[in-house]
């Protein structure tokens, strides 16, 4: 291998920039982070410069294509002063930046203050159809709960039940009839040890009980059958099939042992050779106090996020920069420890650091395989931001109140999201939601189809909120697309959770909340608004971040954008910009972007960022005019695009 | 369940270059034997699914270097292994000596937990050796048989480290099995790998799994990320 080690200054890019801002999200690997500076690269290209027909028209340090045009649009290439951007002004283009940034400010403090929104009377105790069903499924729910209970007793703890799953289809017949919500489903995790004594491994006996207690939960509903039949998607490849070199992006991840865990394609186990290489590749660094990073190959990168005892690694021709692959690692790291939690697993290393983890993760293997999927599609994870259902104000106020009137004292979060869109959350006043967590749970939705159809309570470590630990999530659908999550610290709330929905579907549906709460889901889902609402022809797509609040929004991807290549490549064009404007040692302001088939318009500010694409034959000076009335129209639509004040719970006692 | 999965086991052969551990390797994986010598360059990995006790395993088989310019790839290669192969070649007295360096060398740096109950495996490999060499050894054996401060015997005209010898080392270093094969005839090679893969398989010995406490919540814990959510 050509290879040639140099410090990686000119290599490591990005982050770094961003976790000066406290509020966005920093990537989840600070402590790799700081060893950059004496780490190396090997590196068979050198650091690719710009993209081919990006003018960065920065004083004297510019690769113009584009005749710098006299709009005076000015890109601002000095890594230091990023927040200095009004003194560099001293034409037409910034001086409306400076305008717009203080319109933002006072958008800002607008937000500071607290709305309650006009009440609704939702206290109304009419029970429904969907309701009757719900209750007396609950019932014998209880009854399965304490019988379960005496079980509990002679059951001894075993880690490849983590989940035990109950399954139970309501009896009453005349009501199964609306569909969906007769199944109730409780996942709920094996007690903790104690109950009996006996914790010791080598000596704990399998009993036959046990395994066919498990065996029979297992294979009795379709969570259970994640857990076994796991059909893995390319499963049949292995590294002797071209289908499996042809992919553009693998991950894998490996114990620091060189055990294989899990791979993106193929089976893991037979292409655990590979891990083995990559695990000597990085003992051979390891052995000089040295930390792998990054090789380049060809259009190949290879990125390690070694966060021990796992080892992390992404092969990649997609194009995307090394700080992004690193945060797609950082999420898939994320991703397991939601499962396990950092201690549980730090602990079993400690004990066995030959430990195949791979039975342990058993089961949740869809959900890194969609992480994988939805790191592709959906810009969040790029930008370090959730996206919001767009919805008026009003109602998303109204909702958030009969939320937070539900509250109980084991309710830690309430939140009421399409599958990767927040409706609204209501949190402790203390305590926020970090964005990475939040990706999690939307991961966790979209990654499977079996919250839809039951009540589902399961344990769930969010690990910026705290890694040691579990939180337990009830999950429900309320209505088509609108799934509500109740989170809890104790793992034996699930009833007292289930009332707390009950109340706020009565409460919901009283006020009439519930369809239109429905109907915004299922426009959400194809989009939420069109790029034509915004009233500016010529505009194509963008993304909008607002830096405050770590939320972003984006109109609905139609023509040219409506096929998943197109998406892709979109998504892959911003992915571009973004890492071109973020790059540690020459972070951008404003990015005017010729490309083949559109042009973008790439502009960070201290309180937003936004990416815009426009038609191929757009040209300078329209982009930065549409650009501002953009941003204009994005300001008059804030409070519907995003959701400026998260309510607390505490404003509902 | 813990084993739904295949379980996985790494298997690091070690011994002097030239003992024919990448041979060994071949002969059981791909059932294929050359000749020709290629030093390993770092290490080798193969993958091979064996059925043991019913068990359908994988094993992760990393052939190393027996050269010491090559023996640079780290403490953490080590780590987590399930077995260890000493290999020697039984006409090459030099290469059973230093067993017992690189059994040392392995417990240091895989420092697996009960080292004195880590498994190893020994082979003695080369037991065809072919006729011509041998004669060419059996010469100079005759001569070093005069010297009676060695160890070395003739036996059935081929020249070999001592069975005996071979076999009470392993006794002392806690009964460790103990083969002698010839990769190149594929004598024996099955049944040592079989024997390596029942051993390492008692590695896999389940770990303590306890529910982490559950989280308190109070105002001390606060967590802001400084989001509106």
């Amino acid at each position: 291998m050509p290879t040639k080690s140099r410090p990686t200054t000119a290599l490591v890019f990005g982050q770094q920039a961003e976790t000066l801002q406290p509020h966005l999200l920093p990537p989840p690997l600070q402590d790799t982070e700081s060893l950059s500076s004496d780490d190396f690269v090997l590196s068979a290209s050198s650091s690719s410069s710009a993209p081919t027909g990006t003018a960065t028209a920065a004083g004297g340090d510019s690769h113009s294509k584009v005749p710098s045009a006299r709009s005076g649009l000015k890109t601002i290439s000095d890594s230091l002063n990023q927040d200095d951007q009004s003194s560099e002004s001293s034409d037409d283009a910034d001086g409306r930046l400076t305008d717009t940034e203080s319109e933002q400010v006072r958008a800002r403090t607008r937000t500071g203050t607290p709305v309650i929104a006009g009440r609704t009377n939702n206290h109304h105790h009419g029970t429904t159809e969907h309701g009757t069903t719900t209750s007396s499924a609950l019932q014998s729910l209880r009854e399965i709960e304490e019988h379960d209970h005496e079980g509990r007793q002679t059951q001894l703890q075993g880690l490849e039940s983590r989940f035990r799953t109950t399954t139970l289809v309501a009896q009453d017949q005349d009501l199964t009839s609306d569909g969906g919500d007769n199944q109730l489903k409780v996942l709920r995790p094996k007690p903790s040890s104690g109950s009996v004594g006996n914790n010791s491994l080598s000596s704990r006996p399998k009993s036959h009980l046990q395994r066919t207690a498990s065996m029979k939960s297992y294979d009795s509903d379709d969570i259970s059958n994640n857990h076994g039949g796991y059909q893995k998607h390319y499963g049949d490849e292995d590294h002797t099939t071209s289908a499996w070199t042809e992919h553009r992006k693998h991950f894998f991840i490996l114990s620091s042992a060189g055990k294989p865990i899990y791979a993106r394609y193929g089976d893991e186990s037979r292409i655990s050779s590979y891990m083995g290489v990559i695990q000597a590749l990085i003992s051979f660094f390891a052995d000089n106090d040295d930390t792998l990073r990054c090789i380049n190959a060809g259009e190949h990168r290879f990125v390690f996020l070694l966060k021990a005892p796992l080892y992390l690694v992404c092969v990649s021709r997609s194009g995307e920069s090394e700080s992004q692959l690193r945060d797609q690692l950082g999420y898939l790291y994320a991703q397991i420890i939601s499962v396990l939690t950092q201690s549980q697993m730090t602990k079993i290393f400690e004990q066995r650091n030959n430990f195949d983890l791979r039975g342990l993760i058993g089961g949740t293997e869809i959900f890194l395989d969609s992480l994988g999927k939805l790191m592709n599609t959906y810009p969040g994870f790029m930008l370090g931001a959730i996206q919001c259902l767009t919805m008026p104000r009003e109602l998303r106020d109204k909702v958030g109140a009969v939320l937070g009137r539900a509250k109980c004292k084991p309710l830690l979060y309430a939140l009421l999201v399409t599958p990767t869109q927040l409706i609204t959350l209501l949190r402790p006043r203390t305590h926020s939601m970090h964005p990475a967590d939040l990706h999690l749970i939307f991961n966790l939705l979209s990654g499977s189809t079996t919250f839809e159809s039951s009540e589902s309570w399961t344990p769930i470590c969010l690990p910026k909120f705290n890694n040691k630990s579990f939180l337990h999530a009830y999950i429900c659908y309320i209505a088509k697309k609108v799934c509500m999550l109740l989170i809890s610290p104790d793992k034996d709330s699930f009833f007292e959770m289930s009332s707390v929905k009950q109340k706020v579907v009565e409460g919901l549906e009283a006020g009439g909340m519930l369809a239109s709460l429905e109907n915004y889901a299922a426009a959400g889902t194809r989009g939420g608004f069109s790029v034509g609402d915004t009233g500016i022809p010529g505009l194509r797509h963008f993304l909008y971040k607002s830096r405050v609040n770590v939320q972003f929004t984006m109109p609905e991807l139609t023509e040219p954008y409506a096929t998943t290549t197109a998406r892709k490549r979109l998504l892959r064009q911003y992915q571009n910009m973004n890492e071109r404007m973020h790059r540690k040692t020459r972070p951008l302001k404003l990015l005017f972007h010729v490309g083949e088939q559109e042009t973008l318009l790439g502009w960070v500010t201290s309180g937003f960022e936004l990416y815009a694409a426009f038609g191929p034959l757009v040209s300078k000076s329209a982009v930065v005019l549409m650009s501002n009335k953009l941003l204009k129209w994005i300001r008059k639509q804030e409070d519907s695009l995003l959701i400026l004040n998260s309510p607390s719970f505490e404003k509902f006692k | 369940m813990a084993s739904r999965k295949k379980v996985l086991l790494k298997v690091i052969i070690l011994g002097e270059s030239g003992v024919g551990k990448t041979s060994l390797m071949n002969q059981y994986v791909n059932k294929k034997f050359s000749n020709q010598y290629k030093a390993t360059i770092g290490a080798d990995f193969l993958t091979k699914e064996v059925l043991v006790d019913d068990r359908l395993v994988t094993m992760q088989i990393w052939d190393t270097a027996g050269q010491e310019r090559f023996q640079s790839l780290g403490v953490a290669f080590y780590r987590g292994a399930d077995c260890c192969v000493l290999v020697y070649d039984v006409n090459n007295a030099k290469s059973f000596e230093t067993l017992e360096s690189w059994r040392d060398e392995f417990l240091i740096q895989a420092s697996p937990r009960g080292p004195e109950n880590f498994p190893f495996v020994v082979i003695g490999n080369k037991i065809d050796m072919e006729e011509s060499k041998r004669m060419m050894w059996d010469q100079t054996m005759t001569d070093l048989r005069a010297r009676s401060d060695l160890d070395i015997y003739i036996y059935d005209g081929v020249i070999e480290i001592s069975q005996k010898r071979a076999m009470a080392w392993c006794q002392s270093k806690g009964n460790i099995p103990y083969f002698e094969t010839s990769a190149k005839e594929a004598i024996n090679v099955e049944q040592a790998f079989q024997t390596i893969a029942k051993n390492a398989l008692q590695q896999e010995v389940e770990v303590e799994i306890d529910f982490p406490d559950p989280i308190k919540i109070d105002s001390d814990t606060s967590k802001d990320f400084g989001c509106a959510c």
